[in-house]
Formats: C-alpha cells, sequence, structure tokens
C-alpha cells in the first residue's frame, strides 16, 4: 500500500494540476472569444447558441470521457495522434467540459457591462480584437469568476480523466481517479484523506484566483 | 449626398420609435434634427453612424448602402458624439489616443491627442482618470475623442446637454472649425429654435410615440441646452 | 467578426495538444507496455510486485489499464493496450477467433470463493456441494450481491447459477455494477452472499463483516490467461514487446515468483503456465 505523505500522492496532485490547469488554460482561450463573438454579434440562431451551451453545462464527464474514447482510439479516427492514455487526452476531454461553463457565464458577465461601452467602442472604430480585451477587462470579475468555476468542476471531476487517461500509475493517475479506485479497493481512509487533500489544493486556487480579483480591482 | 433614404423606420418591441419618409443629408451642410423628447432623434442618430440597423427602408451613405457593421472606409468616415458622455476605462489622454488607432507611435498619438485636448482647452485633465470628471468634462474629452478621429462627418447628439455656457463656447469653436475645415455637421436638439440661425438644413421629427406618451425625465432637457447660438452662419 | 480568430484559435489549440501529447514519449524517451489487465492484478499488489521485475529488464515502463475483463478485451480489440491478462475463459477464446489475439497462455489461477455473513441464513456452510448452496440462496431468497459488470468474475458467476440450473432474478439478487472490492463493501453492509475472488476477499477481510462459506469446489478455479494483441498496422516495436513480456511472464523464475507471492500468510495466485512456450505465430 502506497504511503499518504509520499512522492507519489504528491506526483498525482501534480498531474491532476497539470491537467486541469492545461484545460482551463485552453477552455478560456476558445470560450472566452466565443462569448465575446456572440455577445457581439447579433444573428439567427444567437439565442439557440446560447442555449445550448447552457444545456452544456451540464454534459456528463462520463459521455465525454467514452466520446473522446471513441475519437482517440486507435481504431478510432484520431487514433494515430496516440494521445490515449497520456494527460493530455484528459486535458482534453477537461476542456470540453468546461468550455460550456466558461462560454455561458462569460456572456452572462458581458451582457452585465453598460451598453454604452460597446457603443463607444463600436464608433470609436476600435478593431475588434481590441474591443474584445477591453470588454473582458471590463467584465473581468464575471469572466474570472467562470474560470474559476469551471476549475471547480474539471479539477473534480472523474468519469472522463478515468476512461481517457486510464488511472495508469506513475502516469495518468489523478487524484480523483485515485480516489475512486482506492475506494473500490476498499481503503476508505485512503479515499477520504485525498477527497481532503482535493478541497485544500481546491482552496489555495481559490484564495489565489480571489487575490487576483483583488490586486486587479485596483 | 453623403446620407440618403426614404421611409426609414424602426421599432422597438413592435412600437414605432422612429419615422423618417425622406432624409437626405448634403456634404457640407450644417444639419439638425429636431423634435420633442421620445421622438427618435437618439435612434436616428445610431442609425445613421451604424450602430443600429433600422427595422425598414435602406439608408444610403456615400450612395453605398449602409450595413452592419459598417466597414474599415465607412467607420473612418464618420465620428459620433453620444447624449449621455461615457469615457472608456483609463485617463482623458488614454480615450483619446484609442480613437486614434494605429500606424503611430505612442509618443506620437500622445502629441496629437495632447493637441486635440488643447484645442478644447481641457489639457490640464490629461492624466485625470475619467472616474473624476464632472459631466461637462467627460462631454468635452468624448467630443475631444470623436474630433480626433478627423472623420469628414461629425454626429452629435444633444452637445449641448450638461455643459454650462463656457463649455458650451468651446463646443460651438471645435464644430465652427470642423465645418470651416469642409466637414459636415449632423446634430441634435430638442427644440427648433436654438438651432434656427445655425443650420443649414433642419429636420422635424414627429412625435412617433402615442400622443399622450409620458415625457422623458426633465434632466434630460437642461435649459442651457437650447441656448441660442449667435453667430450667423457664413 | 471574431469567426476567423475562432477558427484560428481552434487549430491553435488542437496543435497545441497533439504537441503536448507527443512531448511524455519523447522527453521520457522510453517505450511503454500497455497492459490491459482486471482490477484483481492490480487491487492484490501482484502486478506492483511484479512488473518492476520486467521493467528493470527490458528498460521500458508497463503501463497498467486495470478495469474489467469485458473492457480490457475491448481495449485489445480496439488495440488500445498491447496485451490482455485477463480471467474469463469463454471470453477469451472469442477474442482469439475474432483475430485480436496472437497466443493465449495460461499464466495462473487464484479461485474462488463464496463468502457471506457469519449467520448464513441460507445455510450455505453446511450444504451438499456448490449447486446446492447457490439453491439455497435462491431458495430462500437471501440476499446476494452480484457484480454485473461484464467482469470474469461476473461471467464466472453466471456460470455457476446456469449450472445450478437457476435464473436469479428477483429483489433478493442485487447487481452492483462495480469493482470487486466495493461489491464486497455493499455486501457486508446488506449482510448478503457474494462471490468473489480470494485475493480482494482478503485483502478486504478486516473492512467487510463476511466470512468465507465456501471454498475448493474445482469450478470456483478462476485461470488467468495471456494475450499479445494483434496489431493492424507498423507497431511491431509494440508487438514485440508484448511478445517479450509474454515470454517474460511464462517463464520458470518469474512462475515460481508468482507462487511465492503471500498476502497475509496465504498464497493468492497458483502459477500454471505450460513447461513450453506457446508457439509463435507470424
Amino acid at each position: 500500500m502506497n504511503q499518504f505523505f509520499g512522492v507519489e500522492t504528491l506526483a498525482i496532485c501534480v498531474t491532476s494540476l497539470k491537467t486541469s490547469s492545461v484545460a482551463i488554460v485552453a477552455a478560456s482561450l476558445l470560450g472566452v472569444p466565443v462569448a465575446l463573438w456572440a455577445s457581439n454579434n447579433y444573428f439567427a440562431g444567437r439565442g439557440a447558441l446560447v442555449t445550448v451551451f447552457n444545456t452544456l453545462t451540464a454534459l456528463p464527464s462520463v459521455f465525454v470521457g467514452v466520446l473522446l474514447y471513441s475519437l482517440l482510439s486507435r481504431s478510432g479516427p484520431l487514433g494515430s495522434l496516440e494521445l490515449l492514455y497520456t494527460w493530455p487526452a484528459m486535458s482534453m476531454g477537461q476542456t470540453l467540459l468546461a468550455l460550456p461553463l466558461i462560454v455561458s457565464l462569460t456572456l452572462a458577465a458581458l451582457s452585465r457591462t453598460d451598453p454604452r461601452l460597446r457603443k463607444e467602442l463600436i464608433a470609436l472604430g476600435i478593431p475588434a480584437w481590441r474591443t474584445g480585451w477591453i470588454l473582458v477587462k471590463e467584465a473581468r470579475f464575471g469572466v474570472l469568476a467562470a474560470v474559476v468555476a469551471a476549475f471547480g468542476r474539471v479539477f473534480t471531476e472523474v468519469g472522463s480523466a478515468l476512461m481517457l487517461g486510464g488511472n495508469i500509475r506513475h502516469s495518468t493517475r489523478t487524484i480523483t481517479t485515485s480516489i475512486a479506485m482506492e475506494t473500490s479497493k476498499g481503503n476508505f481512509e485512503f479515499g477520504l484523506g485525498l477527497g481532503f487533500l482535493l478541497l485544500a489544493v481546491a482552496l489555495a486556487i481559490n484564495i489565489g484566483f480571489h487575490s487576483l480579483q483583488e490586486t486587479r480591482a485596483r | 449626398m453623403i446620407y440618403r433614404a426614404q421611409r426609414l423606420l424602426h421599432r422597438y418591441n413592435g412600437r414605432v420609435a422612429l419615422q423618417v419618409h425622406d432624409l437626405a443629408i448634403p456634404q457640407g451642410s450644417r444639419f439638425a434634427v429636431v423634435g420633442p423628447n421620445g421622438c427618435g432623434k437618439t435612434t436616428l442618430m445610431e442609425i445613421l453612424v451604424g450602430l443600429l440597423a433600422p427595422s425598414e427602408g435602406e439608408l444610403f451613405f456615400y450612395d453605398r448602402p449602409l450595413h452592419l457593421p459598417l466597414d474599415k472606409d465607412q467607420r473612418s468616415r464618420v465620428a459620433y458624439v453620444a447624449q449621455q458622455p461615457f469615457a472608456l476605462p483609463g485617463s482623458v489622454i488614454d480615450n483619446v489616443v484609442l480613437a486614434l488607432g494605429r500606424g503611430r507611435s505612442r509618443a506620437q498619438n500622445r502629441r496629437i491627442a495632447f493637441g486635440w485636448l488643447e484645442l478644447l482647452g481641457i489639457e490640464a485633465l490629461a492624466d485625470r482618470s475619467e472616474r473624476t470628471l464632472s459631466v461637462g468634462q467627460l462631454r468635452l474629452a468624448t467630443l475631444a475623442r470623436a474630433a480626433a478621429r478627423d472623420a469628414p462627418l461629425l454626429v452629435l447628439d444633444e452637445p449641448f446637454a450638461f455643459v454650462d455656457e463656457t463649455f458650451e463656447a468651446i463646443v460651438q469653436r471645435v464644430l465652427e472649425r470642423h465645418h470651416s475645415a469642409g466637414g459636415t455637421i449632423v446634430m441634435t436638439n430638442p427644440r427648433r429654435s436654438a438651432l434656427a440661425n445655425w443650420a443649414t438644413e433642419v429636420l422635424e421629427l414627429g412625435a412617433a410615440a402615442p400622443a399622450n406618451s409620458p415625457q422623458a425625465p426633465a434632466e434630460q432637457i437642461p435649459d442651457r441646452a437650447v441656448a441660442p447660438m449667435s453667430q450667423p452662419s457664413r | 467578426m471574431l469567426h476567423p480568430m475562432v477558427a484560428y484559435l481552434l487549430r491553435l489549440a488542437v496543435a497545441a495538444f497533439v504537441i503536448l501529447g507527443t512531448v511524455p514519449s519523447t522527453s521520457s524517451a522510453q517505450t511503454h507496455l500497455r497492459l490491459g489487465t482486471t482490477t484483481s492484478t492490480q487491487d492484490s499488489g501482484l502486478l506492483e510486485y511484479l512488473l518492476p521485475g520486467f521493467e528493470h529488464e527490458c528498460g521500458c515502463r508497463v503501463d497498467v489499464i486495470a478495469v474489467g475483463t469485458g473492457e480490457a478485451l475491448r481495449l485489445g480489440a480496439n488495440g488500445d493496450v498491447d496485451v490482455v491478462l485477463v480471467h474469463d475463459p469463454d471470453k477469451e477464446e472469442a477474442f482469439m477467433r475474432d483475430g485480436h489475439g496472437l497466443t493465449r497462455s495460461p499464466v495462473m489461477s487464484n479461485d474462488f470463493v463464496i463468502a457471506g455473513p457469519h449467520s448464513d441464513p441460507a445455510g450455505v456452510r453446511t450444504a451438499q456441494g456448490l449447486e446446492a448452496a447457490l439453491r439455497a440462496i435462491a431458495d430462500k431468497s437471501a440476499p446476494f450481491v452480484s457484480r454485473g459488470d461484464e467482469s470474469g468474475t461476473h461471467a464466472k458467476e453466471r456460470k455457476l447459477w446456469a449450472a445450478a440450473g437457476i435464473k436469479p432474478q428477483g429483489s433478493w439478487y442485487r447487481e452492483s455494477g462495480q469493482g470487486m472490492g466495493a461489491t464486497l463493501q455493499m455486501a457486508g453492509q446488506m449482510q448478503g452472499y457474494v462471490l468473489s475472488d480470494r485475493g480482494t476477499f482478503l485483502a478486504m477481510r478486516e473492512r467487510v463483516e463476511l466470512e468465507i462459506l465456501l471454498q475448493g469446489d474445482p469450478r470456483l478455479l478462476n485461470p488467468y490467461s495471456v494475450m499479445p494483441v494483434r496489431v493492424e498496422k507498423g507497431a511491431s516495436a509494440q508487438r514485440e514487446l508484448a511478445e517479450s513480456f509474454v515470454a517474460w511472464l511464462l517463464s520458470a523464475p518469474v512462475q515460481k515468483r508468482i507462487g511465492e507471492y503471500v498476502k497475509d500468510g496465504q498464497a493468492l495466485f497458483k502459477p500454471n503456465a505450460p513447461a513450453t512456450p506457446p508457439p509463435k505465430t507470424p
């Protein structure tokens, strides 16, 4: 049996953090522009698009796991990339999980900005990318809240990480897949300990985000 | 002709907010749009500067149909000062620099922006944050920002709202300068009398809203805003 | 208006993932053998005990993907693992028939036990043989917790019910759909009967209020086989690695080590590899 306070536990934490952080960065880089685009343009089907993203925030993580597995499997269309059972595969799954949350919460944050700001930026002929940047800066509290919420979702999910990572020791074992494994082995104490560890790491990250909001508010 | 349109109509939630049968704004004109509050002056201004698409009718801008979003060339031809002055986050000079666009060094941009602030007599406010300005100061800052874009057409929605006599004279000086340089000015005002001496063309909008619709809050039509312009045109 | 930008970012993200995906394999510069196996081999600690020897010998890493036998075979059929170590003879034969495996060799066996509450309401402890014990459980409608997850254990359990002439159904027959450990936990909480492999039961013994009520029947034997996976195209290095793993696993010293693996004073696996390794198919 592994020791709780050991190098292996630390490595599991690092894998969890690495996977989730990459996923959050990717989902933010994709999701925030999508939200900006959807909030700056009125087009047919815009309401439907927003509804779709709101619905996808309830995407089951195991479903994402099966979906990406069928794509990344050696017998699947993207099998030649050989990504299955690597941490980037887990990150991809988590990106898909985080994306709808970031899009819909960022859209909500952007809709709370003063409509006059957008009008002024358009009337001044500010380029689209710069308009977007200014709007995101204006809505930064809401956008950061979206990122924090999405991080919470992907950091604690287990379904897709288990399917896409495979819970491989020294490689793709994360805090959540460890909890699942130790619990099924009957090591409830170990599982509980890892659960508290997960909460502690999540707490530390939230404190970090909070202080970021504080400093940027000034 | 800069603008041309027939049977322009705009609705908000099914209610007709603006109705213009015939619109023609010639180059070099001083075009006044007058009418009571709620007649659609701001709606018309937003349609003219490409912030709003009319519900019905097509608007021609330099003989080309105007569609949203405006292309770069169309956008560069029109500058807008909204009724409620709204500054972007940052200092006053940041606001003006932002309007200047790219293609120059930062130092050059700042120098040009400072020139505009000097013209409006608010160079002392250059490094003040937009949050610390009075409404009148904000009005001048947004005017400087619009003027700095150096567009041939200047569209202003009630530019004399919120300004006192001193500031009003400054606004007039900027408008005069723009016009004498060959520019075109489109401006709204609630009362016809205020612009009678100034305008070369006047469009009077009727109350499009139901006849007994409630008037907008009184502070939107301060008396100062309708101070007559004494200097004769040409 | 942000349309091309979004498309650009999308391409960028995919490219980033592909690059990231290739980084781990190049940075560690190590070959990886993917072993698809059942939770019982991992949870019993056997693999942790055995595998370092092979990793040292071949200079590679063995990535263990521990799932149910059904899923492990599915991963093998899809080519997502290089070799499978599983325990379900019927499914293994089907796997070979469908051409997914190169060879199939017995490796070892452990045995199943029927565990249940100390009070033993169905009288399994005193039943005359395996069939009688199962019939007694069904007759008394005593709670029985089944894996219900298409694992090797689940397959074995269904075969035993069929041999006893019983179609298990009703409120007393509960399918957990979970791994062995979790299923034992549930059986302990419900004070029900359960079919478990001996290794997991021993590991869980102190946590569940269950005891072994029936053991030793030859039909409770649980044979494990190893099968290197046939790879369609390329990847001959993986195939060679898989075959060398099989040869290593069947070699006399490793077989001896399997027999020596002891947990809580009990040997868990009995090596049973044939004296001569299986012929290699080209």
